[in-house]
């Protein structure tokens, strides 16, 4: 053969060659996370989503390596709580290896990362997830359903059905399971249980307070803006505000405790339900039974007003890591925080000592409208750890996955956790610190979750944070301001509930796929308390869509 | 003999269509990605844009109706007022990475020349989101480098809320490019004028053109076609970016340093509502809006391309 003619057969070869390479290095291949290996392990596993299953060990004759991601990083409070109990876990099962991810949750990374992760099928195996992103996960079907192997019994717990080891017991999901269409437990609580107090307090300067001659602290709404006006006219800063965080808190805060069922109040009694809490709100607005002058909301937006004059200037600009630092470094006197960065605060205060106190109550002097209460939280979980729903694609790994969660809710591993992460542990049966009572709910914390104002327009608005710092910083009156989140809020639930009576997608949908479910359960003779639980959440579709007929058959689809 | 010619051809075809196959391999690669990661996604996005799709399961034909939709909506006009502000304050600030390009070509000493091409090219490797996070501390009220020094020079009537400041929020992002000289812009205006004819100079030496009269008639002119590569460049990132608002001011305080580029993202990734449909709306009339300002542009550019 001639050169000529090698030549060009060369260069074929070796352009499919590269062709080929390319296309394979380019295609993403799923790493499989187990592998043949002897190893011991005695810890029971658990079923997964509504199918009952068998129970069992995790299986020994496997590796696992287990993927889960949160906002809690080394340095933050709850994930040295959280490593240490990882570390027990795999001290356990040395069969399993867990890689706990961090990712920041400031200017809503942590849920555009999921959001990206989820659509390409490469999201962890478990998340930690705010109420918020919970439902729409569950929503758009990323997360496992967890009634069923919540029903089943905890390895850890002398073989109690695991829901009934958490405070409250089953009846403490209802609230986290309204606003998703499935109705569905979409989180397993680990940090923050019923009893911690919703309402978040205020970490405040006790040098500063010294200094201004402030003497009392603070109860009553009144008397805190008074002590706010006293640190001002010392010359110091009253509180570190920032316009993401800090401004979502307040905007619910000073809303919670006016007029508990306004918007309830406005539907038949049988619907008020907290599993519909959601659809009512959504609805209420869409159907203009919730107008854009409600004087709920807007009493809560002169709250907001009152109370900005106290924040430190260009707060509209700032996120909550600077405001943090304006505490951190003695600007200011108060910084609205949780339970999770009250270590980092021992740590890291240095030239002053503080303490907290729970955020004021809102008397009847301020607002005839105020009930002067605060919503429950001792019957509610709130947020936790979503389950990938690939997870079914592997029922090995999802029975591990699942024992991890039943270990992180044990008696032990709680005690252990709440001591490190000072959190509220959500199971009963644990004791707690001194450093935690200052985040438990007290008897002011009374309002019933299907109860509570949750500025409906506010809520539902796409650009509610940008419109009240206009409001808060005084550059639009209050008429505008609300009409402007009245007609955002609109336009969004008029979509939401059009989706909620569509056939293929919605509560319909829903019931259609509820009923498959328990059908199949009743065949295969599953318990019954599996059997109840689905009879529950499809009772609950059934209601939502009577409630839809009801009142929003006239919202035209969109 | 007929046979010998028809082998003969036959030969060279098929040596022809090897050869293409050839080069159709090496080349299929960069258009399958291209193809992938470019052109997919964006016909995707037109596609969608007509839906209302939340990524998962909500798939609705709606039509124009998203369109209508942002072209009703406020806020949007508002992020389209910012955009403008940005777009015209980006055109001006071309002219600093011209100049220095000018000044920098003219440096006789190679060396100098050298160091100082280097100098000015140090900041490319530096990530954008660093630099945007130190100018948000640097502008912090509280303890912002900017106030304190303020502060420490006696000058403290002078201090401002900066990014806090509505009225001031859309200097300030503007001032976070300080001195304004982009290094790969640099770059083009440089090779640009490296393949000038050297004689354009000494006629103009020999006509007593003073510096400035050389830039004016000379170089700029002559690098019309670096200055519509880098024009396009400005327009399109000024027209669809929100890195630097998103990142700084998240868009505030209230929306006034609201681009279209965040309004697109919120509605992407708002927590409220995930509305890709909508948001990939938002992202094609920005592209038509980046397509004619550019074409309007070019209109008034000749290039001697």
């Amino acid at each position: 053969m001639s050169q000529s003619r090698k030549f060009p057969v060369t260069r074929m070869v070796a352009a499919s060659i590269l062709t080929v390479a390319v296309a394979i290095s380019g295609c993403s291949t799923k790493k499989t996370d187990s592998s043949q290996s002897a190893a011991s392990s005695t810890a029971a596993a658990t079923s997964a989503s509504a199918a009952p299953s068998e129970t069992g060990s995790i299986p020994t004759n496997k590796n696992f390596k287990i993927k889960v991601m949160s906002w809690q990083g080394p340095q933050e409070q709850y994930g040295p709580a959280y490593n240490n109990a990882f570390a027990e876990y795999m001290k356990l099962h040395p069969n399993v290896k867990i890689e706990h991810l961090f990712q920041p949750n400031a200017n809503n990374g942590y849920a555009k990362l999921l959001d990206t992760q989820f659509v390409s099928h490469e999201a962890p195996d478990a998340m930690m997830l705010g109420n918020v992103e919970g439902t729409k996960y569950m929503d758009q079907d990323y997360l496992l359903q967890l009634d069923g192997a919540m029903q089943q019994p905890s390895a850890y717990n002398s073989g109690q059905a695991w829901i009934d080891t958490f405070k409250g017991g089953a009846k403490s999901f209802t609230s986290a399971k309204s606003g998703n269409k499935y109705g569905a437990i979409a989180m397993i609580p680990v940090d923050g249980g019923p009893g911690t107090n919703p309402v978040i307090p205020f970490y405040y300067n006790k040098d500063l307070f010294a200094k201004a001659g402030v003497t009392n602290l603070p109860k009553t709404w009144t008397e805190f803006l008074a002590v706010c006006k006293k640190l001002k006219e010392s010359g110091i800063d009253p509180v570190a505000a920032d316009g993401n965080r800090f401004l979502l808190w307040m905007s619910f805060f000073t809303a919670y405790p006016l007029e508990p069922g306004h918007v309830a109040k406005m539907f038949d009694e049988k619907y008020r339900k907290p599993e519909l809490k959601v659809d009512m709100r959504r609805v209420a607005i869409a159907t203009g039974k919730y107008t854009a002058d409600d004087p709920v909301e807007g009493t809560s937006l002169d709250l907001i007003k009152d109370f900005a004059q106290y924040w430190q200037q260009g707060w509209a600009a700032i996120n909550e890591d600077q405001a943090k630092q304006l505490f951190l470094l003695g600007k200011t006197a108060f910084y609205m925080d949780g339970s999770w960065d009250y270590s980092y605060f021992e740590q890291n205060v240095k030239n002053f000592s503080f303490g907290v106190i729970p955020f004021p109550t809102i008397t009847k002097d301020v607002t005839p409208l105020s009930s002067e209460a605060f919503p429950v939280s001792g019957d509610q979980q709130r947020a936790g750890w979503g389950l990938n729903k690939d997870l079914e694609k592997d029922p090995d790994k999802l029975k591990v996955v699942l024992d991890l969660f039943q270990f992180l809710t044990s008696k032990e591993t709680q005690k252990t956790m709440s001591d490190t992460g000072v959190f509220v542990p959500v199971v009963s049966g644990v004791d707690i610190s001194d450093k935690v009572k200052p985040f438990v709910a007290n008897e002011q914390n009374s309002i019933p979750a299907n109860q509570i104002n949750e500025v409906p327009l506010f809520n539902e608005s796409t650009d509610g944070k940008a419109i009240l710092q206009v409001w808060a910083t005084g550059q639009a009156d209050k008429k505008t301001t609300m009409s402007k989140l009245f007609e955002q809020a609109s336009a969004h639930v008029k979509k939401s509930v059009s989706d909620a009576m569509d056939e293929k997608s919605g509560v319909p949908n829903q019931i259609v796929t509820l009923q498959a479910t328990l059908d199949k359960l009743k065949a295969n003779h599953a318990a019954d308390n599996l059997i109840q639980a689905a009879e529950d959440s499809l009772n609950i579709a059934k209601l939502k869509l009577e409630f839809y007929q009801q009142y929003a058959g006239t919202v035209k689809q969109q | 003999m007929s046979t010998k010619v028809v082998v003969s051809s036959g030969k060279k075809l098929s040596k022809r269509l090897s050869s293409l196959l050839a080069a159709a391999g090496f080349v299929l690669p960069a258009i399958l990605f291209t193809y992938i990661f470019e052109y997919y996604p964006m016909v995707n996005g037109i596609f969608h844009s007509f839906y209302r799709w939340n990524g998962s399961n909500i798939e609705i034909f709606v039509g124009f109706e998203n369109f209508k939709e942002i072209l009703k909506d406020s806020v949007f006009w508002t992020s389209v007022r910012n955009m403008l502000f940005f777009l015209c304050a980006s055109i001006i600030l071309m002219l600093p990475t011209l100049v220095t390009s000018i000044i920098l070509f003219r440096i006789k000493n190679s060396r100098m020349q050298y160091l100082y091409r280097i100098v000015l090219c140090i900041p490319m490797i530096i990530p954008g989101i660093v630099v945007m996070l130190l100018w948000q501390f640097i502008y912090n009220p509280q303890f912002g480098l900017l106030n304190q020094l303020l502060s420490s020079l006696g000058l403290q009537h002078l201090q401002q809320l900066w990014l806090g400041d509505p009225s001031l929020v859309k200097w300030c992002l503007i001032f976070i490019g300080f001195p304004w000289v982009g290094s790969l812009a640099l770059l083009i205006y440089l090779a640009g004028l490296q393949n000038l004819d050297s004689s354009i100079w000494d006629a103009a030496a020999i006509d007593g053109a003073g510096p400035i009269q050389k830039a004016l008639s000379i170089e700029i002119p002559l690098m019309k076609g670096q200055i519509k590569l880098n024009l396009i460049n400005v327009l399109a990132g000024s027209v669809t970016g929100y890195s630097l608002q998103l990142i700084v001011t998240g868009g505030g305080p209230g929306f006034a340093s609201f681009v279209p580029g965040l309004y697109m993202y919120q509605h992407a990734f708002g927590s409220a509502s995930s509305d890709y449909g909508y948001a990939s709306a938002v992202g094609l009339l920005l592209f038509l809006i980046a397509i004619i300002i550019s074409l309007l542009s070019m209109k008034f550019i000749r290039s001697e391309d």
